[in-house]
């Protein structure tokens, strides 16, 4: 995981919770990086997912749900990097359509060494979308907030549901996403 | 909040800080790694570049010598094209061709002499320095066994050198071998410094080695094919020769045969005129004598002299003697007027090398084609003929008067023992048929489709040219005339000629 999502995550942590919230989860979690990141340099995924839970425990918020906020509060902060004809989308279901074709493909351009979830479509319904979400990181809640963070970039409402996902058994995860007009 | 607050987040904060602080640095060093791999890709994009500006000059050397090298019209430019693109291209090397045989002679030597200036003029002379001290028959026989790029030491090579080239690099272009000796086209590249010598380089000019002994080899069969083909013009034009002469042989062969016949039709009435002659100067002996007293004196004739010149005259039998001078004299005539007319018609055959088509009568030219040949056919022979009144086409009568006295000879030849000739001439459309047929043996089968062939006879060794009928055949196509033939085997053979009439 890069350096960056860290980063996201502790300032995060700090608007929402102050400084003190994340020097404890650092002081508590004994990382390998000693919580020191740089935003190019690649970190264990483990050490993401350590700071995931003790940051639940001790907000007492389920972890589904702090990624999901997360993901809302990291998607401007990864837009400016995206590609400009993904930024000049006309539209989220534009937008979202083009992240496994465009906006992957020019992150992995640019870091070779990313893994990258991926993506496929089910595009039966006009007025909705399925993203079908393929990752060994089981990271989907976090694209949910990302969509969601999306949404209000677009001034989009929607609904969010999964009714497959990995974390309940399923091979892929199922992310529907409703755009209600 | 409390002291203790404080205190706690005083420290949270420095800790923080320390991490942002650990992260800063590690970042920087991050960055200064990057910048050093930029430096470092840098400095390999420039060596790249240098390479690949290297291999656009390379191809460019190549591409530019293949282009032009094709163009070139002799070996010689071939030579001085390369010659002078590989010293463009081996930039500090001085480039010399010879020709070199294997008993070490030096054939041919150029350089490039496209800027003439002081320095060139002593390199001149640096040059034949070093090819008089050169030891020819070691680079011959090297390059023979090697027969790729070979780099020397000057020392190496000569005897007693003392010029500026260090080093020579030898470039063997072509082999070749003539009826007495075996020579190598080389260039050689002089470089005063070993320094200058460029590795990349010279495997390019290895490289532009084996198109340019193709595009050599191709130049010389171009050129030894000029000759050939020279050389085929000048058999040509003997052959040409040749068959002019042939052509004039056959026209006097068959003069020759008709020579006796025409001389036998001549001696004939020459021998009566002559016979005709001597009786009438018996004639005029006798008619002198008679009057002869008549015209000593006119003024002593006297009744009785009148009495003896008619006795004499009843003696001579004069009114039998003027009826038979009259005879002889008319004789006389005709006898001349048919060596006349033959004379004439063998002057019209001679004259045949005018082959321009003009109107003529074709009846006429058949009737004086028989006056020839008259005589031949005199004693077992007959000849019919039906010809027309007019018959005009567009020909030429020497030349069509050399094809019928053939056809009739070879008609006489194939009736050995006698027969008879037919010629039947008539009209179809606008056509004018030729038909001569005679009653001889006949050609066989497998011989028709050749009898045209010149050079084709039956005939023993000796007796015949070949020439004949295919002479006659050409003249023919000339005259847009169709020959058929028709024969039988011991039936006989019919010629059938057809022309355009001419309206």
């Amino acid at each position: 995981m890069k350096g960056t999502i860290f980063i996201s995550l502790q300032e995060f942590v700090e608007q929402n919770h102050g400084y003190e919230v994340w020097d404890g989860v650092i002081e508590s979690t004994h990382l390998a990086s000693n919580g020191i990141y740089t935003s190019t340099k690649n970190y264990p995924d483990e050490e993401l997912f350590a700071l995931v839970g003790a940051l639940s425990s001790k907000l007492n918020v389920t972890a589904p749900n702090l990624v999901r906020l997360f993901g809302e509060f990291l998607f401007p902060v990864l837009l400016p990097f995206a590609p400009p004809d993904a930024k000049n989308a006309p539209s989220l279901r534009a937008f979202l359509l083009m992240v496994d074709e465009v906006i992957h493909v020019e992150v992995k351009k640019l870091y070779t060494d990313s893994n990258l979830p991926e993506f496929d479509y089910d595009e039966q319904n006009d007025n909705e979308l399925i993203m079908i979400y393929r990752s060994p990181r089981k990271l989907c809640h976090l694209s949910e907030g990302l969509i969601q963070g999306a949404a209000k970039h677009f001034n989009q409402p929607i609904e969010i549901s999964q009714p497959k996902c990995m974390h309940m058994g399923a091979d892929d995860c199922h992310i529907k996403v409703i755009f209600n007009d | 909040m409390t002291d203790v607050d404080y205190k706690n987040e005083f420290k949270a904060l420095e800790r923080i800080l320390m991490r942002e602080r650990a992260a800063r640095k590690e970042a920087e060093s991050e960055l200064e790694a990057y910048s050093q791999r930029l430096y470092r890709q840098e400095q390999q994009y420039k060596l790249d570049q240098s390479e690949i500006d290297n291999k656009q000059i390379q191809l460019e050397f190549l591409t530019g010598l293949l282009a032009e090298t094709w163009r070139k019209p002799s070996l010689k430019q071939i030579i001085e094209n390369y010659l002078e693109r590989t010293s463009l291209f081996m930039v500090k090397a001085h480039c010399l061709f010879i020709e070199l045989t294997d008993s070490a002679v030096i054939k041919k030597c150029q350089f490039n002499s496209a800027k003439k200036s002081d320095a060139e003029t002593n390199l001149t002379l640096e040059f034949k320095q070093l090819l008089n001290t050169l030891e020819r028959k070691k680079v011959y026989s090297d390059l023979k066994i090697y027969n790729e790029c070979k780099m020397y030491s000057v020392d190496s090579i000569t005897k007693n050198y003392h010029g500026i080239f260090s080093h020579s690099v030898m470039l063997p272009l072509y082999e070749s071998s003539k009826s007495s000796y075996s020579v190598i086209g080389i260039i050689a590249l002089l470089y005063v410094n070993d320094n200058d010598i460029n590795i990349n380089k010279l495997q390019t000019l290895e490289s532009s080695r084996s198109m340019l002994s193709v595009a050599i080899e191709r130049k010389r069969s171009e050129e030894q094919l000029q000759q050939q083909l020279i050389e085929l013009a000048d058999v040509n034009q003997a052959l040409e020769q040749t068959q002019q002469q042939l052509l004039e042989q056959e026209k006097l062969a068959s003069l020759g045969l008709l020579a006796a016949g025409v001389a036998h039709e001549i001696n004939n009435p020459v021998g009566f005129v002559l016979s005709n002659l001597d009786t009438m100067h018996d004639y005029v002996g006798d008619m002198q004598n008679t009057f002869k007293p008549l015209l000593l004196d006119p003024g002593t004739i006297d009744i009785e002299s009148c009495n003896q010149l008619i006795s004499q005259c009843r003696d001579i039998d004069l009114p039998f003697l003027i009826q038979d001078s009259q005879e002889i004299l008319k004789s006389s005539v005709e006898g001349l007027e048919r060596v006349k007319t033959i004379v004439s018609d063998l002057s019209t055959f001679s004259r045949m090398d005018n082959d321009e088509l003009e109107p003529i009568d074709l009846s006429l030219v058949v009737k004086k084609s028989l006056n020839m040949v008259t005589n031949e056919f005199k004693y077992k022979h007959q000849i019919n003929s039906d010809l027309l009144d007019h018959a005009q086409i567009l020909g030429s009568e020497g030349q069509l008067q050399q094809v019928l006295i053939n056809l009739f000879m070879n008609a006489k030849h194939a009736m050995q023992n006698g027969g008879t000739l037919n010629i039947h001439m008539y009209r179809e459309k606008n056509k004018i048929l030729l038909s001569i047929k005679d009653e001889g043996h006949g050609i066989k089968k497998e011989h028709l489709k050749d009898i045209f062939t010149p050079f084709f006879t039956t005939k023993a060794p000796g007796e015949g040219t070949g020439l004949g009928l295919a002479i006659s055949y050409s003249i023919l196509q000339q005259h847009s005339a169709k020959v058929k033939v028709n024969s039988e085997v011991d039936k006989g053979t019919e010629f059938l000629l057809t022309f355009f009439e001419l309206h």
